[in-house]
């Protein structure tokens, strides 16, 4: 039985140990599925566990590197993907009940990638259903039921990555595969306090997973350490001629050892003036730390753009083409959530000249963001003004803009990140930078101009490296331990 | 002439959904009108705006009603109220007559 040191060791350690062989992948990958298989479904972290095929690679992973075959820090590295994504002869349910037994004949990209990088798939991942593309408004989103943090279960593990969230914290897989839309793999870094990464449009290639919106999914890493998201991105980045939005430019990750220049950050003014109080203090205290190898400006200002309307109108104008089928069958009452049973038919209400309004208004938006992100390696703000949601019960008001102010009214306004970033199509990086209400983890966000992604995750290792969020562990154990207990009692 | 032009677009729209409204039967959904207490107040009952969206309500009782259960109605209503919000929001924003959608045919792409 492996330790949890190791258990919870970055993709980087656990590379090293196996390429000099002190640890088999085959016994790195059966302490995976032991705990994918047991913890994984009280999180809601597992829709199906793939443990032959695991086997197998694990077991073929560590002939070739004994034959001197080592293919790269990934090899014989176990992880887990969304759900989203397809896996050759197993299902892939998109989150809904009506897919739970649909199976494809083929691959996802990113799964052909990382098999090819020697990594060990050991499970499909729990999501929020249908990617979330359809306004669900609580954590019960999900056929699999919430997924929950590993750091207090009784909370939401975000979404709509919601199982790798819930499994790379919790150490049932050494890192996970998540996508986003709108804040999908921004979100469950922050609620589970990972190193995730939404990557430029373009950088990883959607091939093989679910469209939610052509012009807006991107695909990223989720990992307890941001020098693994460097590690993951250079095994799934890269041109497909299967995704037309992939690019042939090429990501080269190496660690950095140290800061190499005094990098230049901004902070969006009013990102966290108005927060969760221990959301604003973990800020500030990060802020603190990044000025020890950064200039700091303050009071960098969003440009002024309706983004949340920009992405409401393409994302659900895009959703309700997408999911066409499952709206115009009726089949949308069979969705778990309560909004997502009935948001598809409002969504097939929205006007061809709508949509092209909102991706007309995104140009401009997307070109002033471009322009600010230029003056700096990052501009960054709190992941979230809150640690996660209760998985219970629902997101008050969480669908709706805000009402515009009365003349002469004025109120705190909190400008977020992750709207704007993917109206932009541009990367972004959350690490975790302190715990706020009920033990539940903060995260930082750093946004950086197309491409940048190995800036920004350059910058996150030197805040990593000189704090230590990223190495606790969740409480798990002890979880489990009050479960069986009152199960007992 | 912009501006002429937004606005004919806008009444002429606005005038076919009404007439939508008027001939269009409602033999699915009940004549429910709750909104969800929320950040965006719903349109006052009556105004243009909440004409419009009981126009597309009722495309959606003629598409979708059977699928829907009566107290389903008022979550349907509520989404696009607040789509008719953000769309609102989105007319506001100076675009001028070139500005291309974030959108790219490419011929030869495949």
């Amino acid at each position: 039985m492996l330790s949890n040191d190791i258990i919870f060791s970055s993709v980087r350690e656990l590379g090293n140990k196996i390429r000099t062989r002190q640890l088999s992948s085959t016994e790195l990958t059966e302490a995976y599925l032991t705990r994918l298989e047991t913890i994984g479904p009280k999180l809601g972290a597992v829709v199906t566990v793939t443990r032959k095929l695991a086997m197998q690679q694990a077991a073929a992973a560590d002939k070739e590197i004994k034959a001197g075959h080592y293919r790269g820090p990934l090899h014989g590295i176990p992880y887990g993907i969304k759900d989203a994504f397809s896996a050759k002869g197993y299902p892939t349910t998109w989150g809904i009940g009506p897919y739970k037994d649909r199976v494809f004949d083929y691959d996802s990209t990113v799964v052909t990638m990382l098999r090819d990088a020697g990594a060990i798939l050991i499970g499909k991942l729990a999501m929020v259903e249908l990617v979330g593309g359809l306004g669900y408004d609580g954590a019960d989103a999900s056929f699999t039921g919430p997924g929950r943090t590993p750091w207090n279960p009784d909370y939401w593990s975000g979404g709509s990555s919601s199982g790798p969230g819930a499994a790379t914290s919790a150490g049932l897989v050494a890192f996970s595969i998540g996508g986003e839309t709108g804040g999908s793999i921004l979100s469950p870094s922050n609620n589970c306090g990972l190193a995730g990464m939404r990557t430029t449009y373009g950088r990883v290639s959607r091939a093989g997973g679910v469209t939610l919106s052509w012009s807006l999914d991107k695909v990223g890493p989720m990992c307890r350490a941001a020098d693994d998201v460097g590690l993951v991105l250079a095994a799934v980045a890269g041109y497909d001629p299967l995704d037309p939005a992939t690019v042939k430019r090429p990501f080269v990750y190496t660690e950095p050892s140290a800061a190499t220049k005094r990098y230049q950050i901004g902070i969006i003014k009013g990102s966290y003036e108005n927060v969760q109080p221990e959301v604003r203090a973990n800020f500030e205290q990060s802020v603190k730390v990044l000025s020890e190898f950064a200039d700091v400006k303050h009071d960098v200002e969003m440009p002024d753009y309706p983004y949340a309307a920009i992405l409401a109108t393409v994302m659900g104008a895009e959703a309700a083409e997408a999911f066409e089928e499952l709206i115009d069958t009726g089949q949308m009452r069979e969705m778990a959530n309560q909004q997502d049973r009935v948001n598809g038919y409002a969504r097939k209400m929205i006007f061809a000249v709508d949509y092209i309004r909102a991706q007309r208004v995104r140009r401009p938006a997307r070109l002033a963001l471009e322009k600010l992100l230029g003056q700096y390696d990052a501009v960054i703000g709190p992941t979230s003004g809150s640690v996660a949601a209760s998985a219970t019960g629902t997101f008050a008001g969480r669908n709706d803009p805000p009402a515009a102010p009365k003349p002469g009214e004025t109120r705190p306004v909190t400008v977020a990140l992750t709207g704007p970033g993917n109206v932009a199509g541009v990367p972004a990086i959350s690490v975790p930078n302190g715990f706020g209400q009920h033990g539940l983890p903060s995260g930082i966000q750093f946004m950086g101009p197309t491409w940048s992604e190995k800036t920004l995750i350059d910058i996150a290792v030197q805040y990593q490296k000189r704090t230590d969020w990223h190495k606790r562990q969740p409480p798990i154990d002890a979880w489990l331990k009050s479960q069986k207990a009152a199960a007992g009692a | 002439m912009k501006d002429q032009n937004a606005f004919a677009e806008t009444a002429s729209r606005r005038n076919f959904l009404l007439g939508v409204a008027a001939v269009a039967a409602l033999p699915t959904l009940p004549a429910v009108s709750l909104a969800q207490a929320s950040a965006t107040p719903s349109p006052a009952p009556g105004s243009p705006e909440a004409l419009e969206i009981d126009a597309l309500m009722t495309i959606v009782n003629l598409r979708f009603g059977s699928y829907l259960k009566s107290e389903e109605v008022p979550l349907v209503r509520r989404s696009i109220e607040r789509q008719y919000a953000s769309v609102d929001t989105l007319r506001k924003v100076p675009i001028h007559n070139d500005d291309m959608p974030d959108l790219l045919f490419i011929p030869d792409g495949r």
